[in-house]
């Protein structure tokens, strides 16, 4: 009680009195705090200290840009887990142990890694010292979207599909970044190419009911390159499809291969080129082929405008303008495609500079930046499947919204619209003192959390209206901590 | 209850609100008599909208056409009565999946129409696009923002000269995000598990003042607003479903909806009030079966969570039920020919379905364009002989009593998109 009260007192001491924290304008704070939920997943004390006292703004800006340059080493919890060959060797492996009265061992396996793979990303999301990288990461993971819903595989390797494709490749060229996910078995499980054979391939001829599956080509094509107005037709679809075909997974392999037995021989013709394998019983020919394709898709003009609208609309506004547009897409397409080119010149904005900021929070965003705000990361043993069932009923309880879990390849919506319902807005204030309860699991006063993110000046009206409110019960300050969460535009 | 008049009854739910209200809200509560002010028809409006592309074949079966089966190979469901997986009759060439009884039996109560090979007009077969077109109610693929059930929902609130809380809670989607037909001006009631949580009407009333008063964060001022129209929504839906009867508190049924049919109950329960919303949406994904299209497998669960849906409003809409015009479809349909992973790739016209009591059904709306190959689009798509944004509008000028001007700020640029009309009683 003793603690209580002197801890209150301290408080209104440090709003009421001028402190370390007050050098600032309440405009420069909120930029700073602001900036950081843009380029990553929100304010924490310790970002705080580092770059929005002391007017430490154009510090900030060096920091972004050497974040956005740089390759930073894999966050340290992620370097633990097991790689996509080992997933896959011991998923078809478990397919062979006795069943008991559960489940198939392998679909077991697939569920507690698909859980023990969350905790960890959400962890590193929380925690990772360049956050840059991790919301980028979140961002191509949308971009490549595929669910955990789908099927056992796709739960299993989704995870590791971001590790090993996308953040692999975060640095480098997004040819190379669409090749590894192309041949990741999750991206092969979730648009169905495993079973895709060429109907005068060795299979398709010996078998006339096996044939030809279009899915993945086609969102290759509408959702990973050129866009559905990119310049391709349904013939340029069915045309890579038979590109890919024979392209699968097995864990002999220990994950992706071409079976050569199932690629439908001859040349191809994709948007006006004309492609064929040097060798077409030969397997790294077939897959040298497709991987020509691929490249050629991702040098595309139309490729270079589709992402760079989609990466504007992610991080600057929902309606990109065309000069935004033509800033990213010049910038990757003189690069040669090169991902950094790209997010220099998304740095380079106008709009940045400016401090606008457009882009309203998605739940997943609140729930990281939480996390943040009270400089904690995932709570309890990242390796046991019950912190990250945990994790997947904190994000159930705030949202329809689940990550590696959207249906559709097209992946979550980055709009205002589709987020900012009066339904979803409630919950998610109505569900912050559980999540902060259960996964938190921090008693640190609200105002103290508000001041050690924000400072004296800007947190000051929220500190006000948590001492003021009606009943001013903890469960309510921490619902008005996820309202500020919520209603600061990143 | 049953003396209760509708202006009394949503009234009630304004009182039971307590004494805590402000002013403000209080005023906005007072008004809450949805319907009261129109009498123009009783009708109830639900789009079961099948996202991902349902094979048309699978669930309405044109049996009698002697090229299915070859089209088919392992996926090909035999005649009606002939084994497990065999497709229920409706009448000489048609039949529906055998997974869903349900629509065999609102055929034969003269409650169901089968509308065979209806398309959008749309070109690329993505479903992205094709579901914006579905859902904005224009030929225009890159419209997102706004879609024709709210456009109807505005008009309807029009003429009845319904406040903005009024006519939000004409319309329904048991989601927790608006889908595309019912997003803009009017925004719908959703119905999800946010209605379970307890924080008080004061806690948020000086929440939304402080927020708004804080005016360097200028975004602020633009997110209250919609928390503001959640407090009153909350409120007025609160004040109506506390009075409706149900076994289970309704309350206690959103907070535990698991599956697609209980949120299809809790519409439909919503719906058996006469004075309840006449406007719902119910989205069913995962339609998109490029492989397995098996009865016996996951494909099978998908058909059953079609017919349980059905069902769930049927049984959940009581004495209402005759009322209801539920018109269940998706984007478009996939390629007749079964492919290389026993599944079906993306084609152009599928099955369209209308039920309910106040569907003048037992029939078949369809001009069966074949199977042939040259019948076919390309050798291996549908031919659509009907455009489904005709249906919609037909459907909702006879529900709603609709001019044909109104139809047209329904569904603009399609004034050469004909009304399908004479489909209800």
């Amino acid at each position: 009680m003793i603690i209580k009260i002197l801890s209150a007192l301290l408080l209104w001491l440090c709003l009421a009195a001028p402190s370390v924290y007050a050098s600032l304008s309440i405009e420069q704070t909120n930029h700073c705090t602001q900036l950081m939920g843009k380029f990553g997943f929100g304010i924490s004390p310790d970002t705080y200290d580092r770059y929005c006292t002391k007017n430490n703004l154009s510090h900030l800006r060096s920091a972004l840009k050497a974040y956005a340059s740089q390759a930073p080493a894999l966050p340290a919890n992620l370097r633990t887990l097991p790689h996509t060959e080992t997933y896959a060797r011991e998923y078809d492996k478990r397919k062979e142990w006795p069943r008991g009265n559960g489940q198939p061992p392998h679909i077991a396996y697939a569920r507690e890694v698909s859980f023990v793979e969350m905790a960890h990303r959400i962890h590193a999301n929380a925690t990772a010292e360049n956050q840059f990288a991790e919301r980028m990461t979140h961002f191509w993971s949308n971009h490549f979207s595929v669910s955990r819903a789908k099927n056992s595989a796709t739960r299993l390797f989704v995870g590791a599909m971001e590790r090993e494709a996308i953040r692999a490749n975060l640095y480098g060229n997004f040819g190379d970044m669409l090749i590894a996910v192309v041949q990741h078995p999750a991206m092969l499980e979730y648009l169905e190419n495993t079973a895709s054979v060429g109907e005068r391939s060795i299979i398709g001829k010996a078998n006339e009911k096996r044939g030809i599956n279009e899915n993945l080509a086609r969102e290759i094509m509408e959702l990973h390159t050129l866009g559905v107005n990119g310049g391709y037709s349904q013939a340029d679809v069915s045309e890579l499809a038979k590109v890919i075909s024979g392209w699968t997974w097995d864990g002999a392999h220990g994950g992706f291969y071409v079976d050569q037995d199932g690629h439908e021989p001859g040349e191809k013709t994709i948007i006006g080129h004309t492609y064929f394998s040097s060798n077409p019983t030969d397997a790294f020919a077939i897959r040298s082929e497709g991987e020509a394709v691929l490249r050629a898709l991702a040098l595309h003009p139309s490729t270079a405008k589709f992402l760079a609208e989609k990466m504007v609309r992610h991080f600057i506004q929902d309606e990109p303008t065309s000069s935004m547009i033509q800033q990213l897409a010049g910038a990757y397409l003189g690069s040669g495609g090169n991902l950094i080119a790209m997010y220099g010149a998304l740095l380079d904005l106008p709009e940045v500079a400016k401090g606008e900021f457009r882009k309203y929070p998605m739940p997943y965003d609140v729930l990281i930046g939480m996390m943040r705000m009270y400089s904690a990361g995932v709570r309890g043993d990242l390796d046991n499947i019950n912190t990250g069932i945990q994790m997947r009923n904190a994000q159930q309880r705030m949202s329809e919204y689940l990550l590696w879990n959207w249906a559709t390849p097209d992946g979550w919506p980055d709009t205002v619209d589709y987020w900012r319902t009066p339904q979803q807005m409630m919950r998610i204030i109505e569900s912050c003192n559980f999540l902060i309860h259960q996964n938190i699991a921090s008693d640190v006063a609200p105002e103290t959390v508000l001041l050690r993110n924000f400072g004296a000046h800007a947190a000051a009206p929220y500190i006000a209206l948590m001492q003021s409110q009606p009943t001013k019960t903890l469960k309510e300050k921490r619902s008005t901590l996820c309202a500020v969460q919520l209603m600061r535009n990143r | 209850m049953t003396n209760i008049s509708r202006r009394g009854f949503l009234n009630l739910g304004a009182l039971a609100l307590g004494s805590a209200m402000l002013p403000s809200l209080a005023r906005a509560q007072e008004n809450v008599s949805i319907h009261l002010r129109y009498t123009d028809s009783q009708k109830k409006f639900i789009f079961v909208n099948l996202e991902g592309a349902p094979d048309g074949l699978e669930l309405l079966v044109p049996y009698n056409d002697p090229h299915l089966q070859a089209l088919r190979g392992n996926i090909f469901l035999g005649a009606p009565g002939k084994g497990k997986k065999a497709p229920l009759k409706l009448d000489g060439d048609f039949a529906v999946s055998s997974k869903l009884p349900e629509f065999q039996s609102l055929y034969r109560n003269k409650q169901y129409i089968g509308i065979h090979a209806a398309a959008l007009q749309h070109e690329n077969r993505s479903h992205f696009d094709a579901q914006n077109m579905l859902g904005n109610g224009t030929l225009n693929p890159n419209i997102n923002t706004t879609g024709w059930m709210n456009r109807l929902s505005r008009i309807i609130g029009q003429k009845a000269k319904l406040n903005s809380v009024e006519n939000a809670l004409l319309s329904i989607a048991p989601h927790d995000s608006a889908p595309l037909a019912m997003r803009g001006a009017v925004r719908p009631t959703l119905v999800d598990k946010s209605a379970s949580y307890p924080l008080s009407d004061g806690y948020f009333t000086q929440l939304l003042d402080t927020f708004e008063n804080y005016s360097e964060i200028s975004e602020h001022r633009d997110h209250t607003r919609i928390l503001r129209d959640a407090l009153q929504q909350r409120r007025a839906f609160n004040g109506f479903s506390n009075n409706v009867a149900t076994r289970t508190p309704l309350k206690e049924r959103v907070r535990t909806a698991r599956t697609d049919a209980d949120r299809a109950g809790i519409v439909g329960t919503l719906m058996s009030r006469a004075d309840g919303p006449r406007i719902a949406i119910l989205t069913l994904k995962g339609w998109d079966s490029h492989a397995a299209q098996f009865v016996n497998g996951t494909y099978g669960r998908q058909l059953d969570m079609l017919n349980n849906a059905i069902k769930a409003l049927r049984i959940n809409m009581g004495a209402q039920w005759r009322h209801a015009v539920i018109l269940a479809g998706g984007e478009f349909g996939r390629t007749c020919g079964v492919n290389g992973t026993n599944g079906t790739d993306h084609g152009i016209a599928t099955s369209w379905h209308l039920m309910g009591g106040a569907v003048q059904g037992g029939r078949m709306l369809s001009d069966w364009p074949g199977l042939r190959e040259k019948d076919m689009i390309d050798g291996r798509y549908l031919r659509p002989t009907t455009q489904i944004v005709g249906i919609f509008k037909g459907v909702l000028q006879d529900s709603f009593d609709l001019s044909l001007q109104e139809l047209a700020r329904i569904f603009p640029g399609t004034a050469h998109i004909a009304p399908v009309s004479g489909l209800l009683v």
